[in-house]
């Protein structure tokens, strides 16, 4: 007993008691900093909430006035939430198993505005691909000069490159065709063989025999060497007849490149009108993947290594390995989440099912279903959809949106430097089914609006073209509008097509066309200008390179009836293919 | 912290038993070394203030082995990731994974372990080591300092007396 500190076991009770109390008193801060820390590091802007209370008995947790920024949109919120509460299994939360049965989600609200930005950094904001295509509607086309100094002219470096290539080959294998056998050398073969017909006797014949077929290997050897050079020369002059081909129409394709660059593509002249949504329409399926890779951050579960399943963490901190467990348990999970959402046609509700990053442990994916109808200004809306990562390997997400007569106000088509088109009044209908699969994205988006009040404000000074595009879009009382998704992820391709195109088209689509044509036409005179003279010097080495492989060609046949007349009556005649 | 190491020196020269300040700094080396925040920790509080260990000595160790802990992380991280990959081991290691008191332990975390088993296995050498270390200080450079004729003359002065007085009154205070 003497080894015993009563007094000390006395203060390590009561001052374990204190940091109870203590961690008591202050939880519900910890929790609120907690989540808006990990909140805003997910959603990449500012998450913030009011209030969070912890209950011990039953233990639970209630948060007040969750709000979420819009990252795209530092000045507006996402979504607000009004009351979120739910209770957590106790027994499992000593097994650092955070399982929640039901969590109720009131008065969440979305899209709603900010007193202060929420952005975190500096907003992200790029000249988008509409307001690039837009810029190109004004038809403020540059003169033809100023763009042949300012544009990389690549077909006359490419006709220039290819000479040189030509040329040097063309000289190396006149260089090579001199040390062949020439015809000072042909002629000396066809004396040896008349004087070797020329013997007489049975002496002469035994004796010549031998000469003969030395000089029947001599020639074999000569045409064999021959044979090989034209045969190099041939494939040379082949592979060069094709790229000079090419070159010849490489200025025709810098005029394409150029004036698709400078003006309207055809293609663009038939797609007026999604020229001026598209841009709305990429902005949409960008901001939805953005939420999407956002939801796959919660639904994702960290790496696994070998048998154990190791978590990296921070340095300094180890690694968790963690091991088989009897009655697995995914370590977090959310069995569901009802959610009520207040829009302003009236209320929405929904539940999310098997929120968890461990979706291979519980065997379910997670689940979205909200569903309304009859509401004030919007006959039905209902969104469903699927984050599946039950086998982690093969990622599966899919979403069906559907929202029928909706009315729309003041809904912003497009808002650019040029001009505003805005739907100031309109009913639509709306669907969305995209799949996100293996790393491929597939989706179609289709609307249809009608009872349409347009607004189209021409900001550019002095553009009848956009002065008339804006008279067409006020005549427009309906119109479709429908996407299509398609490929990687960080590379999906979007085509968009309406009727608008068909309205807009016949508007300005002559004109347009007129003066694209005569942009084309500048541009094709001045750059074949600019390329004829490399193209002569590269039809003069090729030209060259021709009549080597010509000379060759005439040596070999020479070759060819010199074995043939060695041969005739004294020398064994050889298989003329064996040579070549 | 001179305060702490003054107290320390105090008691090294006073007539405490070794084994308490040798299994204070012991305990400290667990809990220095390894995650202050871990459950076995409790009980290295519990004990260090439940036994008669010298509480100086176990700050003391307790700032020089956390100071330590941080540079010897990998050196814990590879011995505690070894032990928890050792195939023999795994049934243990998955049964003591199910049971709720372990897996608040944070065993499973490769620091934890790693700093832990060091920590064990360096108890009982250092332990003894230590308490040899003090008895043999005591009996050599203790008796050695007292007998110096500094200390000599300071012991016999009335301002020792004073001092010393002063000291056991603010003791049992």
């Amino acid at each position: 007993m003497k080894w015993i500190r009563w007094q000390g076991l006395l203060a390590f009770f009561v001052l374990s008691a204190v940091l109870l109390a203590f961690w008591f008193l202050f939880i519900d801060v910890i929790i609120k900093r907690q989540i808006e820390k990990t909140g805003t590091a997910i959603v990449g802007a500012k998450v913030e909430l009011r209030e969070a209370d912890l209950t011990l008995f039953p233990l639970g947790l209630t948060l007040y006035g969750l709000r979420v920024t819009n990252p795209g949109q530092p000045m507006k919120n996402a979504f607000e939430a009004g009351r979120i509460a739910f209770t957590i299994d106790g027994a499992n939360l000593i097994r650092k198993k955070y399982i929640i049965e039901e969590m109720a989600v009131e008065g969440v609200r979305l899209n709603t505005q900010r007193k202060s930005s929420g952005a975190i950094g500096r907003a992200k904001k790029g000249k988008g691909p509409e307001e690039e295509a837009l810029k190109l509607l004004t038809f403020e086309l540059p003169e033809v000069d100023e763009v042949i100094k300012k544009e990389k002219i690549e077909s006359i470096k490419e006709i220039e490159g290819l000479n040189k290539e030509v040329k040097a080959d063309r000289e190396n294998f006149e260089k090579e065709l001199k040390a062949l056998p020439d015809e000072k050398k042909i002629r000396e073969y066809e004396r040896r063989i008349a004087a070797l017909k020329g013997s007489r006797g049975f002496g002469g014949i035994v004796g010549g025999a031998g000469e003969a077929l030395a000089l029947k290997n001599e020639i074999q050897a000569d045409l064999k060497r021959v044979a090989v050079f034209k045969d190099t020369v041939a494939v040379k002059t082949a592979d060069y007849r094709k790229r000079v081909e090419a070159a010849a129409l490489a200025p025709g394709r810098d005029v394409q490149k150029i004036v698709s660059k400078y003006s309207i593509s055809p293609e663009g002249l038939k797609n007026l009108g999604s020229l001026f949504v598209g841009g709305r329409v990429r902005e949409w399926v960008e901001n939805g993947l953005e939420w999407r890779e956002k939801l796959d951050r919660i639904v994702s579960r960290e790496g696994k290594e070998g048998g154990a399943e190791v978590q990296k963490s921070l340095r300094g901190r180890g690694v968790d390995v963690q091991f088989h467990e009897y009655r697995p348990l995914p370590d977090f999970l959310i069995r569901k989440a009802s959610v009520s959402f207040n829009i302003p046609s009236g209320d929405i509700a929904g539940a999310v099912t098997n929120i968890t990053g461990d979706q291979d442990i519980l065997g379910s994916p997670m689940r979205i279903r909200f569903y309304g109808e009859r509401l004030k200004g919007l006959t039905s809306a209902l969104l469903e959809g699927e984050i599946n990562r039950v086998a982690p390997e093969s990622p599966r997400d899919i979403i069906n949106f559907s929202v029928k007569g909706y009315r729309l106000h003041d809904l912003l088509l497009t808002d650019n430097e040029y001009m505003t088109v805005a739907l100031k009044e309109a009913l639509a209908d709306f669907d969305l089914n995209a799949e996100v699969k293996g790393g491929m994205i597939n989706g179609h988006i289709g609307s249809a609006v009608r009872s349409a009040l347009t607004e189209a404000t021409v900001k550019a000074e002095k553009n009848p073209m956009l002065d008339t595009i804006a008279a067409a879009f006020s005549d427009v009382k309906a119109f479709n509008i429908d996407a299509k998704v398609d490929g990687k992820l960080d590379a999906y391709g979007l085509s968009v097509s309406s009727d608008l195109d068909r309205v807009l088209s016949g508007a300005v689509g002559g004109a347009l066309r007129d003066k694209v044509a005569a942009f084309e036409s500048g541009m094709r005179g001045e750059l074949l200008e600019k390329t004829a003279e490399p193209l002569k010097e590269l039809n003069g080495s090729f030209k060259g390179l021709i009549d080597v492989n010509g000379i060759a060609g005439e040596r070999l046949k020479k070759f060819d009836e010199l074995l043939a007349e060695a041969a005739r009556g004294v020398i064994p005649l050889p298989k003329l293919g064996s040579l070549r | 912290m001179i305060r702490t190491v003054a107290k320390v020196l105090v008691v090294l020269n006073s007539g405490t038993a070794p084994g308490q300040i040798s299994l204070a700094l012991c305990l400290s080396m667990i809990a220095g070394l390894t995650p202050l925040l871990s459950l076995h920790n409790i009980l290295v509080f519990f004990l260090v203030l439940g036994l008669k260990v010298n509480i100086s000595s176990f700050m003391l160790g307790l700032a020089f082995f956390s100071a330590f802990a941080y540079a010897l992380d990998p050196i814990f991280h590879l011995i505690g990731f070894k032990a928890l990959s050792i195939g023999g081991l795994s049934g243990l290691w998955t049964s003591l994974y199910n049971i709720t008191l372990f897996k608040l332990s944070n065993f499973y975390n490769s620091i934890v372990m790693g700093s832990l088993l060091f920590s064990i296995v360096v108890f009982i050498p250092l332990l003894l080591s230590l308490n040899y270390a003090i008895r043999k200080y005591r009996e050599h450079v203790l008796t050695w300092l007292k007998k110096t004729p500094l200390a000599k003359t300071i012991t016999a002065s009335k301002f020792y007396e004073y001092y010393m007085s002063f000291s056991k009154l603010r003791g049992r205070l």
